[in-house]
């Protein structure tokens, strides 16, 4: 039994490293993993290199990838913490690449219609947003409410990711909230506000190739990642 | 030093914890008064119940719980007929979360310390005079009260150090739900370290003096009254 | 007065045997009634029952008040006002011997014993901060007896309270016990004769979960018909009145139903009646006093019954005015002897113990 757990423990640690040869590891903010997802499996069709996707908030995977988490590519949602990765030594020469910008939200789910830019001025409820300490989408939502000139005057539910924050709203425990247009698009959701470009700054989600062995695997799938095709699959699904 | 944040995260996270024990003081004792003496058909279920959270993934607890919550299901409709907010991302929801989520954590002290009680303690107090629940809380309860300071010192602990259940149900909102665990979390999140340290280790002191005088004293005392 | 009507059936769960006890007796309440019986005969559960600590079925009547009948709910045992001592101390871990005691004086109605008085008869006012765990098995018990004394009990029931105690607890315990149950009622197990002579005049002998017989000891040991029997011929206890005592040859002069008996005794007597005990196997039996021997003592006495148990061995029962006593003797001398009912004899004693 004891030989067993031995054997099956050494089998359990190599067997990454086998993998590792044949697939590349990404590390995607968790807006983007449905996208991603759909964009990897083009990729294994293609150059037949698998993929393996890794998704959680920008700041858990920068965290990671700080103390040597092996991923050979990091999908951000904002700029910030790519290029403190940059400072931080842990991506090399690689040069940061943006494959998406994203979009805000406002979704009312329960609104008899789309709601018009006076609702989302007038409406004083509790609503959910991404933390807007650390998270790409919260900073954007802050910005946008501040613009509007309400931010702060209403109760906040902050999600520590944006996919945290449309939960929130699916699970109808908030009424509206500021969350990933894409999100909505890939969902088929109705009655949401396409928040207009200008109430923040961009949320530029950017990329970067990590420091590994893997490097040339990870440079063909950013390569793919910014094809033209795939830019415009990815323009589809509700990102500019 | 702390921030004003920081402190009324400490704040919010003490009145929790505290309004959670005292709660659980309530009902956990005859729960575990309960398991550890009847022969029902029912009670391995209940027991398995209530022991539940030590294994279950506290996202998952988190998950349902805001399900429960939402207007969709009874409970929070049920909930809504007479509050105007939801229970989701209230003190009152994290309250309700904590003490399910501490549950075993008291119950199981108390339960092992109701096994190991000799039952002709409860004759000899019912020769003496005390009644059925008289003895209990005259007799039985002060020969048992270290591990009843156990049993709430960990579901206070316990509650003080939860973490998977409030992102999930909190919604981060100061003075209401942003406890200490997830104002620790948002301090690494935006790498605010010296912050994070702070509380870190303001947490891990209490945790091992509580834990020390729980194992290095109160249980030793509990083992010497109940083996006499 | 005491009724019991009980029955009680359990299933030994080690053995899976059910068992049925079956429990009927009117008890006068006057001083101490011991319960007096083999180990696993039920006295236990008799007293269990009494109590209220065990479930049974029937009627218990205590004076006016009925305990438990099947027309109404039977009283729980913290209004019976029993007061129990266990056959172990059972004092609280937590709690020092004054804190114990306390437990006790806070739910008594009325307060005929003080802390003081009985830590004082009992000996422990030293003791009254300590923790019961230091103390002593002989001191945890004289506590125990102290708290149950001090709920003021209406009745007080005692489960082989000295079985496990050194001889010198027994010495001080025993005429306490006595003396308690001049104001408060005892009913006392035991399976030590000894202290069933010294206590009682009055016992219930339990067997095989019945009331076997109820009466004065006495005579319950010279009834053959009961299971008693064996355990009587073994040896008899008699009462004797003391007359002098010579300290030179440490010798106590008494009386049996007006016949001088010596009995050996390092110390004086402190009371005036005491209780020896004769082993049967101790008594030599003649037609003549059997002169210039060791032998002291010569009582004459009349054979009132003989009985030939399987080894053919004879046990007669001779009877003084008064009191009786078994001599074993075997077939042959019975035969050789000529002895029958009616025969006057002289039973000769080689050594006696004194009970008390």
């Amino acid at each position: 039994m004891f030989g067993f757990v031995i054997r099956l423990f050494c089998i359990l640690l190599i067997f990454p490293s086998i993998s590792s040869q044949a697939a590349i590891n990404i590390a995607v903010a968790s807006n983007f993993k449905v996208s991603a997802e759909e964009i990897a499996e083009k990729f294994t069709e293609k150059f037949d290199i698998d993929v393996n996707i890794s998704s959680a908030s920008t700041g858990t995977l920068y965290q990671q990838i700080l103390h040597g988490a092996p991923f050979d590519l990091f999908l951000s949602a904002d700029q910030t913490h790519v290029q403190l990765l940059q400072q931080a030594n842990k991506v090399g020469d690689n040069q940061r690449f943006v494959y998406a910008q994203g979009r805000l939200g406002f979704w009312m789910p329960l609104a008899e219609k789309a709601p018009s830019i006076d609702t989302l001025i007038s409406y004083a409820g509790r609503l959910a947003i991404a933390n807007p300490k650390f998270a790409p989408y919260g900073v954007a939502a802050q910005e946008a409410l501040t613009y509007l000139g309400k931010w702060g005057k209403q109760q906040y539910i902050q999600g520590s990711n944006i996919s945290q924050t449309y939960q929130f709203v699916e699970s109808k425990n908030v009424a509206a909230g500021m969350v990933a247009y894409a999100t909505l698009i890939q969902k088929n959701k109705k009655h949401f506000l396409l928040i207009p470009a200008e109430w923040h700054q961009p949320i530029i989600q950017s990329g970067v190739v990590l420091n590994t062995e893997q490097t040339e695997q990870a440079n063909l799938f950013r390569d793919f990642l910014l094809s033209e095709s795939i830019q415009q699959l990815i323009h589809s699904q509700g990102y500019n | 030093m702390l921030s004003a944040s920081d402190l009324q995260a400490i704040w919010l996270t003490l009145k929790l914890a505290g309004l959670t024990t005292l709660l659980l003081m309530v009902f956990a004792p005859p729960l575990a008064w309960w398991l550890a003496r009847s022969q029902a058909k029912v009670r391995p279920l209940i027991e398995s119940l209530v022991a539940l959270p030590l294994i279950l993934p506290p996202t998952v607890l988190g998950f349902y719980l805001l399900l429960a919550f939402s207007p969709n299901h009874f409970l929070g409709r049920w909930w809504l007929s007479f509050n105007e907010q939801s229970l989701a991302f209230s003190f009152s929801g994290l309250v309700i979360a904590s003490v399910i989520y501490s549950l075993p954590f008291v119950v199981q002290p108390l339960q092992s310390a109701f096994v190991h009680l000799d039952k002709r303690y409860l004759e000899v107090s019912a020769t003496l005079g005390y009644g059925k629940y008289e003895r209990l809380y005259k007799i039985i309860f002060p020969m048992l009260l270290p591990s009843f300071i156990i049993a709430a010192a960990l579901g206070f602990a316990h509650t003080i150090g939860e973490f998977g259940v409030v992102l999930m149900i909190g919604g981060n909102i100061p003075g209401e739900t942003q406890v200490l665990s997830i104002q620790l979390f948002d301090h690494v999140e935006s790498l605010q370290y010296n912050q994070a340290h702070q509380l870190s280790f303001m947490l891990l002191a209490f945790s091992v003096s509580l834990l020390v005088v729980i194992y290095g004293f109160l249980q030793k005392r509990q083992q010497r009254i109940l083996n006499a | 007065m005491l009724k019991l009507d009980i029955q009680k059936s359990f299933i030994n769960q080690q053995t899976g045997v059910s068992r049925e006890l079956y429990f009927k007796a009117n008890i006068d309440l006057s001083g101490v009634c011991v319960i007096f019986g083999d180990s696993g005969a039920g006295k236990t559960t008799l007293l269990r029952c009494l109590i209220g600590l065990e479930s049974c079925v029937g009627d218990i009547q205590f004076k006016q008040q009925i305990w438990q009948s099947e027309q109404q709910k039977s009283i729980p045992t913290e209004k019976r006002g029993i007061g129990v001592v266990f056959q172990e101390p059972r004092l609280f871990p937590h709690l020092n011997v004054q804190q114990n005691l306390q437990l006790a004086v806070n739910k008594a109605s009325s307060h005929a014993f003080t802390i003081e008085q009985l830590a004082n008869k009992l000996g422990f006012t030293e003791l009254l901060t300590h923790q019961t765990t230091q103390l002593s098995g002989g001191q945890k018990q004289r506590v125990a007896i102290a708290r149950a004394l001090l709920t003021d009990p209406q009745l007080l029931v005692m489960d082989e309270p000295l079985s496990s105690l050194d001889q010198g607890s027994k010495q001080l315990l025993l005429p306490f016990i006595k003396e308690v149950s001049q104001k408060i009622p005892i009913l006392y197990i035991t399976h030590s004769e000894q202290e069933l002579f010294y206590l009682s005049r009055n016992m219930l002998l339990v067997n095989d979960g019945q009331i076997e017989a109820s009466g004065e000891p006495q005579q319950l040991f010279l009834n053959s018909d009961l299971s008693l029997i064996k355990f009587a011929h073994q040896g008899l206890i008699l009462s004797v009145d003391v007359k002098s005592y010579d300290p030179e040859e440490a010798l106590i002069k008494a009386c049996l139903d007006s016949q001088n008996l010596y009995i050996s005794a390092e110390t004086p007597p402190l009371v005036e009646k005491i209780q020896v005990k004769i082993n049967s196997r101790d008594v030599i039996v003649a037609l003549q006093p059997i002169e210039e021997s060791s032998l002291l003592n010569c009582l004459s006495a009349k054979v009132v019954g003989f009985d030939i148990d399987s080894q053919k061995a004879v046990v007669l029962t001779l009877q003084f005015e008064t009191q009786s006593l078994y001599a074993y003797i075997t077939l042959r001398s019975f035969n050789k002897l000529q002895l029958a009912v009616g025969s006057e004899v002289f039973a000769h004693v080689k050594t006696m113990s004194i009970v008390n």
